[in-house]
């Protein structure tokens, strides 16, 4: 017997062997989808963007009250809008429910409040659309 | 599915799309489920070792760099997690002789069961390299650089290893009895 003639022999038995109840695809994704929800937990904000965030509020806090200390703070004039708009938005409102009023807040702290929560709001956005989230 | 196609799934996979891993499962257990089985000589370990293949090639998806196909990927995946367990177990060998008494016809009147139980003990008597060479090359149909791709073998060794274990097998399936008319 020739070796083609062995190859076809051998080709053709091997062919017998194919197995068509093989049901592993639906096992294997059980198993991806457990090990996901076990080891693959995803936080909303990562370690990256607290350690960002907390820097950014520290150095608010500390060039504030190191500014505070000089009584030189100059704001830039959009910053000294939004916070004089607050202070009229305080005025105006006569809000007085049950005790609780609008409290009075510094504009310094305000704007740190303001900027803290826009930069916050922002990096968390970011993190979950480069994650895909949102896609 | 071709490459570049396979490259973007994978991709896609890789950007959150999980459930997409289950079109390559699908596209390929059967061939690596195959293999691992004809390695092995046992249904239920092959198909536990092809799971697992399966589940730690999408777990290290990102280390994939594409310079193979996704299937000769996961194939050496299977494989050596096929040798590991084999090595974990003691060889088990069949009596040629008591096979005679059952196979003692020719392969054309042997039902496709008959044939694949034939194949699957001849092939015990294989070493599980010859195993591995002869399964890829006629089951799995691969070219001898894809051979070499899973096995991690030279070109000159599948060459090698490949003539050898098809006269050796040829020659336990005479012994066994399997009256090819070709043969």
């Amino acid at each position: 017997m020739n070796e083609e003639l062995e190859n076809e022999f051998l080709k053709d038995l091997f062919q017998c062997g194919k197995e068509t109840e093989v049901e592993i695809t639906s096992k294997v994704m059980q198993r991806i989808e457990k090990s996901s929800e076990l080891f693959e937990y995803q936080p909303v904000i990562s370690k990256k963007v607290w350690i960002i965030m907390g820097s950014f509020f520290t150095l608010t806090i500390f060039y504030l009250l190191m500014q505070s200390q000089t009584n030189m703070i100059n704001y830039p004039a959009l910053l000294t809008s939004i916070g004089n708009g607050y202070s009229m938005l305080k005025t105006n409102l006569t809000f007085n429910w049950s005790g609780f009023k609008i409290p009075a807040i510094n504009s310094s702290v305000l704007i740190a409040i303001m900027a803290f929560n826009v930069i916050g709001v922002y990096l968390i956005f970011s993190y979950r659309w480069s994650r895909g989230i949102f896609k | 599915m071709s490459m570049k196609t396979e490259a973007e799934l994978i991709q896609r996979i890789l950007d959150g799309e999980w459930r997409n891993f289950a079109i390559l499962v699908d596209k390929y257990e059967e061939k690596v489920f195959g293999y691992v089985n004809y390695l092995m000589g046992n249904k239920e370990d092959a198909e536990e070792i092809v799971q697992d293949s399966f589940v730690k090639a999408y777990h290290a998806l990102d280390k994939f760099r594409g310079d193979a196909s996704f299937s000769i990927w996961v194939m050496r995946i299977a494989h050596y997690g096929a040798l590991t367990r084999l090595r974990l177990k003691a060889p088990q060998k069949v009596s040629l002789e008591k096979a005679d008494a059952f196979y003692d016809v020719p392969s054309d009147e042997l039902d496709q069961q008959d044939r694949s139980a034939i194949l699957a003990q001849a092939l015990r008597h294989l070493k599980e390299d010859e195993r591995s060479v002869v399964t890829l090359f006629y089951f799995n149909e691969s070219s001898l650089k894809e051979v070499c791709d899973v096995t991690g073998l030279t070109l000159s060794n599948v060459k090698i290893l490949l003539h050898r274990s098809r006269k050796k097998l040829l020659e336990i399936l005479r012994r066994m009895g399997v009256k090819e008319s070709t043969l």
